[in-house]
């Protein structure tokens, strides 16, 4: 396989007018929606499947792909100026970009999250074109068991990210986790605490949480305060980050970026789990942990490299078998089928200006975020100049909006209220709302598959320490636990 | 094409300038008209809904606007449909739900028949059954007579409680009299990874989703569930015609109204909509999404549903899913 002539079909096809022009439309969409909170690509891109049905099949398929790995990229501007997550792969770059916003460095957060993408981005299309089908294979072998033992090591390791008391923390974990398992069971289909109402049968929304806990709890509290109201503006420093900045955030980028190719291309863990996990391990590895929280640029950088590899990486499986790793790589696949592109392992050979022109696309349409993304730096920071009483009422009508969008249901929206009284009372409280969805994002995920494993084995247990993968992760969720542990007997024993 | 579309635009504009003169009470419709769809956008029952609307909205002269009321499975867009006010500015997209969601959920607050008026089936898909390359049956005869040797131990896989994925494989093990383990996956894509994985050992996938698998060789292609071969894969046999006769599982849609609305109303969303589904543009969107075109009467369909809520209650009540 001539991976060169491969690229320069590509690049061939990607350079065409009308599809840069489409791959422009699809980022310049995608930017928009990831601002805006609940408006996703998934529904934006279901909004415009019908409408690409007369465009080429490379056009359509381009823009419908420029909104997906676009929204990564609008998603963590709210994200960073006012505690409000765009996407929700971006819940996590709030704890830091928002602290960074208060202490007037919104630009270099801004920046640093464009530059993050960019390189995670780019690379995430490099591994695309590749080792596409190889890593897809490989992606095969993870298994229920393989998933438990993964979502097991990632729990362990979350009492990581809980800034202070590791109680509170756990118990943060513990509360997200029942709010994620409200809704139908997928292994039984019983409702659990759906207390007969329709609208909680499939779930509390990531919406609703990650909105109400972020941005309304801290309306609310920002509200409270009697003192004259925090200026961020007076504070402004630079808009772009310093040489310091990139030295401090070129690792954490690197490393992000392994981390969301890696859960990228696992069907059902996606983006957002890649930019918790990837937040974890960087504040781990950290020489002063205790930056993270408060404003540290690598809890930035890290996970806006990983949501954005994942992004990109999420491709791997729908391109080279034909297989969703998401909803939204779902309705992808249903835009090639209605394309007359018969989606699987054959599309490279049967449609190879089809592949590698987006492949190509990929990679142009990132320098187009990029473009797009940096000189908007200076208007939106500019924004935050704006009086509270107009930016309060204005975050919270795109939160209204926001939640109402995902299924037209104003359940949601009251809901969201509630989430944010919620989220308030733990301000109040002093515990971290990063655990709880946390655990509201891996507790679903682990029970599910720890009872689907045992259902396979027929309840035998030692499934997860006899398949290699899922060995592997157990004993590294062990070493977790021990480094997690050990530092905490080690303060017991100074404080005695 | 364009053009037509003007000329639309243009008498829809003359007519709107005209009714004030003619008549106080000016024909339907007038204001635009709702289309409820049970599902969040993604997934085929949006994108047929989507589909339609814009010719419904050529073809009435009004916009037909989709709106997505996903959950519980469609019971929550059905509710809001039945208590909408039937004047013709609500309309609703029906998935096998509304025919299984009386057996499945205990208190619904509407009745899948009395509170609807039914305009037609828009179209149907059938599933295909398929099965991992290292399982040893190839045809349902061989299936059948390996899980009679090993009740409970084939694992199959589902997108979950409820879905048509799941229901084929009840109706299959309670038609062909074996027992088989369930294994459910949150949606499609994860069932599919999973028998491609050989994690589980079959699968009756959507046919256009699996297909291609099929042919090249991950997965082996057993049998569809159509009652009629599919025209997509004509070379793979039916269930029914090896050996368990009968057997029909269909994924399907079709569109109603609150019970109330007016007859006259009800025969012209019935005209446009056939109108809309012998177009050869939606006609072939459809095929793609390995559905044909039904496009039957208002008693035709009215008849389906009664049907399919009655062949499911049975399934689901021996297969002893639990009703919540």
């Amino acid at each position: 396989m001539d991976i060169l002539s491969n690229l320069a079909l590509g690049f061939g096809v990607a350079f065409s007018p009308e599809n840069l022009a489409y791959c422009f439309i699809g980022v310049l969409l995608g930017t928009l929606v990831g601002v805006l909170p609940g408006v996703g690509p998934l529904v934006t891109i279901a909004m415009l499947l019908p409408i690409t049905f007369n465009l080429p099949a490379v056009a359509a398929i381009t823009m419908l792909a420029g909104i997906y790995y676009g929204s990564q990229y609008g998603g963590s501007t709210t994200s960073i100026l006012v505690n409000l997550p765009g996407e929700t792969a971006s819940a996590v770059t709030c704890i830091d970009g928002y602290q960074m916003a208060r202490q007037g460095r919104a630009g270099p957060a801004l920046a640093i999250a464009a530059i993050a993408s960019l390189f995670a981005g780019c690379v995430g299309v490099l591994l695309i074109a590749l080792a596409g089908p190889a890593i897809a294979e490989w992606a095969l072998q993870f298994g229920a068991a393989e998933y438990t033992a993964l979502m097991l090591m990632a729990l362990v390791a979350s009492a990581v990210i809980s800034g202070g008391d590791v109680l509170k923390g756990l118990a943060m974990v513990v509360l997200g986790l029942m709010i994620g398992i409200v809704g139908v069971d997928v292994n039984s289909g019983m409702q659990r605490y759906t207390f007969g109402v329709p609208e909680l049968v499939d779930g509390i929304g990531f919406t609703v949480i990650a909105v109400g806990l972020f941005a309304v709890a801290e309306i609310v509290v920002n509200l409270e305060r009697k003192d004259p109201r925090e200026v961020y503006t007076g504070k402004i420093t630079n808009l772009m980050p310093t040489r310091g900045d990139l030295k401090d955030s070129a690792w954490p980028i690197v490393r992000g970026t392994a981390v969301g190719s890696f859960f990228g291309v696992l069907p059902g863990t996606g983006p957002a789990l890649s930019s918790f996990a990837t937040y974890l391990l960087e504040k781990k590895l950290a020489r002063d942990p205790a930056r993270f929280g408060r404003g540290a640029i690598e809890g930035v950088a890290a996970p806006e490299a990983a949501n954005n590899a994942a992004a990109q990486t999420n491709f791997i499986p729908m391109l080279t078998l034909g297989l969703p790793a998401s909803a939204t790589m779902a309705l992808l696949l249903a835009a090639m089928t209605m394309q007359g592109i018969e989606p699987g392992p054959q599309v490279m050979l049967t449609r190879p200006e089809l592949f590698w022109g987006l492949i190509a696309s990929m990679w142009i349409g990132n320098l187009m975020l990029v473009i797009l993304n940096l000189p908007l730096i200076g208007l939106w920071v500019s924004l935050l100049r704006a009086p509270y009483r107009w930016l309060f009422p204005s975050i919270i009508m795109f939160c209204c909006i926001g939640n109402f969008s995902v299924s037209n249901n104003p359940g949601d929206v009251y809901l969201c209220a509630a989430v944010g009284v919620l989220g308030y009372v733990l301000a109040k409280l002093e515990c971290e709302p990063a655990p709880l969805i946390l655990g509201y994002v891996l507790g679903p995920l682990l029970e599910e598959n720890l009872r689907r494993a045992l259902l396979l084995s027929r309840g035998d247990p030692t499934v997860f320490f006899t398949r290699p993968i899922s060995l592997t992760f157990m004993i590294a969720t062990l070493f977790v636990l021990a480094v997690v542990i050990a530092p905490g007997l080690r303060k017991k024993a100074d404080n005695a | 094409m364009k053009l037509q579309v003007y000329a639309y635009i243009l008498s829809a504009a003359a007519l709107l300038g005209m009714v004030p003169t003619v008549a106080a009470q000016a024909p339907y419709p007038t204001r635009p008209i709702r289309f409820i769809v049970g599902f969040p956008p993604g997934g085929s029952n949006n994108i047929v809904a989507r589909m339609i609307s814009p010719k419904l909205s050529e073809y009435l002269g009004q916009q037909v606007v989709v709106d997505n009321r996903g959950g519980a499975n469609t019971a929550i867009a059905t509710e809001i449909a039945a208590n909408a006010t039937p004047d013709g500015y609500t309309i609703l997209m029906n998935a096998p739900g509304h025919a299984t969601n009386p057996s499945l959920i205990k208190k619904l607050n509407f009745d899948s028949i009395r509170d609807f008026a039914f305009i037609t089936q828009i179209g149907q898909a059938h599933n295909l059954l398929v099965t991992h390359p290292s399982f040893p049956p190839r045809s349902v005869q061989e299936l059948i007579a390996y899980s009679k040797q090993r009740p409970g131990q084939v694992n199959y896989g589902s997108s979950g409680i409820g879905t048509s994925v799941h229901l084929s494989a009840e109706l299959f093990q309670y038609m062909a009299g074996v027992k088989w383990l369930h294994v459910a996956y949150k949606g499609g894509g994860p069932g599919l990874v999973a028998l491609l994985a050989g994690e589980v050992s079959l699968y009756f996938g959507n046919l256009p989703t699996v297909i291609n698998h099929a042919r090249s060789g991950k997965l082996r292609a057993v049998a569809v569930t159509g009652l009629k071969r599919s025209p997509a894969a004509p070379d793979i046999p039916t269930v029914a015609e090896s050996g368990v006769p009968g057997f029909e599982v269909a994924t399907w849609w079709g569109l109603s109204a609150p019970a109330k609305t007016p007859p006259a109303i009800l025969a012209r969303l019935h005209k446009e909509t056939v109108r809309a589904l012998n177009d050869s543009g939606v006609r072939k969107q459809l095929q793609g999404l390995g559905g044909e075109i039904v496009a039957s009467t208002p008693e035709q369909y009215a008849a389906y549903v009664r049907n399919e809520i009655a062949k499911w209650a049975k399934v689901i009540k021996a297969a002893g899913i639990k009703s919540q």
